[in-house]
């Protein structure tokens, strides 16, 4: 009888370790896809400033703000959109395409974009820059042949 | 024998709930993601798709939804000025609503009169179509997209 019990209470057991097994194993990917996406570049994010760089430091900075000028980017995925008015400017900008990132590098390879910018992809295909991401914000810094920083232009998230 | 039966059904309920709430986020008919245009419908007076209008070659033009944010852009060979829109949106159970922030210099003209766009939302996993309509309700011509990611 004790026997019998007792193995009951061990079956018991088993089964409450089961059910914690299992919880835990669901809950977990969910968990594990927040923190990665806790400093992701996925998103809607919009231009606030320009640094100028002397190779290494920022000697100059330009503010977006207040000239009416809008440009905003948005990544998902692996795709990316980018638009920027200016008014009382006709030049149109965008361009659209797909990217990838590295902990320090943003490469955006672009399939089709505004007049301006399909004459640039004639000489460039693949725009590579230095990334520096946090959370709410970003900067993608344009190097020069030698790798040194020329100018960034630096986002906050707004989505 | 019977408490191990409740248990095992205690597991079995957790498990199934646990699978149904986790599997939500997957976004079941979400607009979330990257959408180029495939062709267009012309739809006559009763209702019905009277024509269906091809790209031009190389003409492409993409939406990119995220989070309640829209972008979109439109790139034709040869056409010296894209088109383009950024805004916000919503979606209802049959209607996208978009409400565009700026645009390109055309738009920005039409958005003088006009900033909220509505559309009658056939949505499907791989599929959308946005039907403009007329005064009445009546459908007038449809955008027809593909996902792409």
């Amino acid at each position: 009888m004790i026997k019998k019990l007792h193995f009951l209470l061990m079956k018991k057991i088993l089964v409450i370790v089961l059910l914690l097994l299992v919880t835990v194993a669901a809950t977990t990917p969910e968990q594990k896809r927040q923190s990665e996406t806790a400093k992701s570049i996925n998103g809607t994010w919009e231009l606030v400033s320009h640094y100028i760089y002397d190779g290494v430091n920022i000697t100059d900075t330009i503010i977006e703000k207040g000239t009416g000028a809008r440009q905003i980017k948005m990544y998902n995925n692996d795709k990316v959109m980018w638009t920027r008015i200016v008014p009382s400017v006709s030049a149109e900008w965008f361009g659209y395409g797909s990217y990838r990132t590295t902990e320090s590098k943003l490469f955006e390879t672009l399939e089709y974009g505004s007049s301006t910018m399909m004459e640039m992809m004639d000489s460039i295909e693949v725009f590579e820059f230095e990334l520096i991401l946090k959370e709410n914000s970003f900067s993608q810094i344009t190097l020069d042949a030698e790798g040194y920083r020329v100018h960034s232009e630096n986002y906050v998230r707004i989505d | 024998m019977k408490k191990l039966l409740t248990s095992l059904f205690l597991v079995v309920v957790l498990v199934s709930f646990t699978m149904l709430t986790s599997a939500k986020p997957n976004s079941y008919h979400s607009i979330e993601g990257t959408w180029e245009l495939e062709s267009f419908y012309n739809y006559d007076e009763e209702q019905n798709i009277s024509d269906t209008v091809a790209k031009a070659p190389g003409y492409r033009q993409v939406k990119m939804y995220y989070n309640g944010k829209i972008m979109w852009s439109r790139y034709v060979p040869d056409e010296p000025n894209g088109r383009f829109g950024y805004g916000s949106y919503k979606i209802t159970d049959n209607q996208l609503i978009e409400t565009i922030e700026y645009g390109d210099t055309e738009m920005m003209k039409a958005m003088d009169t006009m900033r909220v766009f509505t559309f009658d939302l056939v949505l499907t996993d791989d599929n959308y179509s946005q039907i403009s309509f007329d005064e009445e309700g009546n459908y007038t011509f449809s955008e027809n997209y593909k996902r792409i990611d």
